[in-house]
């Protein structure tokens, strides 16, 4: 009895903590993702708008604007593959 | 016939704490990287919507020479191992 109470209040404060450590990561990614919108957004509007004659984005701005992000999102891929070789050297990555 | 004690409560306050902020350290290392490479790789004229040969390698060389400048600076520094 008391052997299977501890086992259940251990695997309880595992539960516990795995639950906790998923908090975190959520609350990082959340913020880390506001970030990423903010930065992106102030990027991409100050190498591209750069006119104020008409109050709406004209056809060239907004497809600069696509490009921007679009290519901000691939620099992300590519550099989280190789960030990710270099925080784990032991994982497979053709260099 | 002890088996090995729970850590503490306070322990385990610590042992969160240490993770949470190398979880953050490591996501504010990563946003650092991108940025920068993004500033020194990418042509300011986003003339396409795909990042060309030169692009492509300038960030896997940017990526790799950005880890080494952090860790030699860190080592220097004294503030953080070897990752």
């Amino acid at each position: 009895m008391d052997a299977a109470a501890a086992m259940a209040a251990g695997g309880g404060e595992e539960e516990e903590d795995k639950a906790r450590m998923e908090a975190v990561a959520d609350k990082l990614q959340t913020r880390d993702a506001i970030r990423l919108y903010n930065w992106v957004s102030h990027r991409c509007f100050s190498d591209c708008v750069t006119t104020f004659y008409r109050r709406t984005l004209g056809k060239k701005e907004e497809d600069c604007v696509r490009s921007c992000v679009r290519k901000f999102l691939l620099l992300s891929s590519a550099s989280a593959a190789r960030f990710a070789h270099l925080a784990d050297p032991s994982s497979a990555f053709d260099d | 016939m002890a088996a090995k004690p729970e850590p503490t409560q306070l322990e385990k306050e610590q042992m969160f704490g240490m993770m949470e902020k190398e979880m953050e350290y490591r996501v504010d290392l990563f946003n650092r990287l991108t940025q920068t490479c993004f500033d020194k790789c990418i042509e300011k004229r986003y003339k396409e919507a795909e990042l060309n040969m030169g692009e492509n390698s300038c960030i896997d060389r940017c990526v790799s020479k950005y880890w080494q400048v952090t860790n030699m600076v860190g080592q220097m520094l004294g503030n953080r191992p070897q990752m």
